[in-house]
């Protein structure tokens, strides 16, 4: 395996790393919020979650990014393709960092691979299916979870809504906020993971070390469940904002809807192949849960920053990636 | 309608419908569903509004309550 490979293998280990120091906040922020667990206890928790994810779910989004953004027939994804992809999409996170943009790392990942693989092949090698099926889910990804945390909440409000012991029922869903918790690592880390070990893929591809059709190798699948786990461990309860409290306020029941209602998102698209922003996802079911009172509950200049993450992830990704080749391409 | 709610909900509706043409065939199924979970809020949301506020108006219109029993000030001598 030559040097090239192996630094662009680096480079997007670093770039999962980052994506569990940053996104472990959503996984444990409502869990901390509600102090059902000490932060520091609550991303260890999330890192031993998110690193198991790879004994539940297959490769099928790794797949969709490696094979289903860029025709891989083209021969487009070299070494320098997939290096500046990644570029694009460091680049787009560290800007919408500084800008304080709620960010999400898979569609910057997308718009990167399409930006690089642009300029060096034109419009023409990008996957029109794929892209579509990424593109419509960014949309319906957290107008899913909005849905599911909203019937989630509404079904738990009724079922318990002749328990007079309050406290109990509290304590009864603190406990339970540590499954759905776990299960949101599980989601995060399945579906977050698997965006790495595409571009691994996509590289093993392009350098000619694995076929066209080639699956993921196990390597490839462990390194990047390791990688995301000690990103959420190393670094996570450092930038916990509570989501919870940022959006709309949480007790235990809504944090325990909110996360529930998020991983059954992240489980489906996880299992149909399709990359979303576990970011966007946890935010529409915390918007659900908060909407199940009344709109004012929820503080819409979060949700509408959201919004505008979504907008302009991609295309900001994709213009970054696309100088970084063109540079790249500069040099002899 | 008062509730914003229901406005939410149905835009919410909209938008999905209109991303059922671009969807993928094999998961088409996912914007439509969200089409009626969403219609069926906005719906629940519109006679929830529309109860209370006739509930409010039936309380308006309905017979004066009695008036308050005052209690005379005993004098004595």
């Amino acid at each position: 395996m030559d040097l090239g490979v192996v630094l662009v293998i680096l480079v997007a280990l670093a770039f999962d790393f980052t994506n569990g120091f940053h996104d472990a906040a959503n996984s444990i922020a409502t869990v901390v919020s509600t102090r059902v667990l000490s932060p520091r206890y609550a991303v260890a928790w999330a890192a031993f979650f998110n690193f198991v994810a790879f004994l539940v779910f297959g490769t099928d989004v790794a797949t969709t990014i490696a094979k289903d953004v860029v025709d891989p027939a083209r021969n487009v994804l070299t070494v320098g393709v997939v290096f500046a992809g990644l570029v694009g999409a460091i680049g787009w996170n560290l800007v919408t960092f500084y800008l304080g943009l709620p960010t999400s790392s898979s569609h910057a990942l997308v718009g990167g691979m399409a930006g690089a693989a642009v300029a060096r092949g034109g419009f023409g090698v990008l996957e029109e299916e794929g892209l579509r099926k990424i593109g419509v889910f960014i949309v319906l990804s957290p107008l899913i979870g909005l849905a599911l945390g909203l019937i989630v909440i509404l079904v738990t409000m009724w079922a318990f809504h002749g328990y007079r012991n309050v406290e109990r029922l509290n304590r009864g869903f603190r406990r339970g906020q540590l499954v759905s918790a776990a299960a949101f690592s599980l989601g995060h880390g399945g579906n977050d993971a698997q965006k790495t070990m595409g571009i691994i893929l996509a590289v093993l591809i392009g350098a000619g070390h694995l076929g066209a059709d080639a699956a993921v190798p196990l390597w490839v699948v462990v390194a990047a469940h390791v990688a995301i786990g000690l990103g959420t461990l190393s670094g996570g309860w450092r930038i916990v904002k509570t989501m919870g409290s940022r959006i709309t306020r949480l007790q235990p029941v809504g944090g325990f809807a909110a996360e529930s209602a998020a991983a059954s998102t992240l489980f489906f698209t996880s299992a149909a192949g399709i990359p979303v922003s576990t970011t966007h996802t946890i935010t529409g079911a915390i918007v659900g849960v908060g909407a199940s009172r009344r709109l004012s509950a929820v503080r819409w200049g979060v949700a509408g920053r959201v919004v505008w993450a979504w907008v302009l992830t991609i295309p900001g990704a994709f213009a970054i990636a696309w100088v970084s080749e063109a540079l790249i391409g500069l040099v002899p | 309608m008062s509730d914003r709610r229901f406005w939410f909900f149905l835009a919410a509706a909209v938008v999905c419908g209109l991303l059922i043409p671009p969807t993928p065939p094999e998961v088409r199924w996912v914007p439509k569903l969200l089409v009626v979970v969403y219609a069926v809020l906005s719906a629940l949301v519109a006679l929830e509004t529309l109860s209370r506020r006739r509930a409010v108006t039936g309380r308006r219109s309905g017979p004066s309550p009695p008036a308050p029993h005052r209690r005379r000030r005993r004098r004595d001598g």
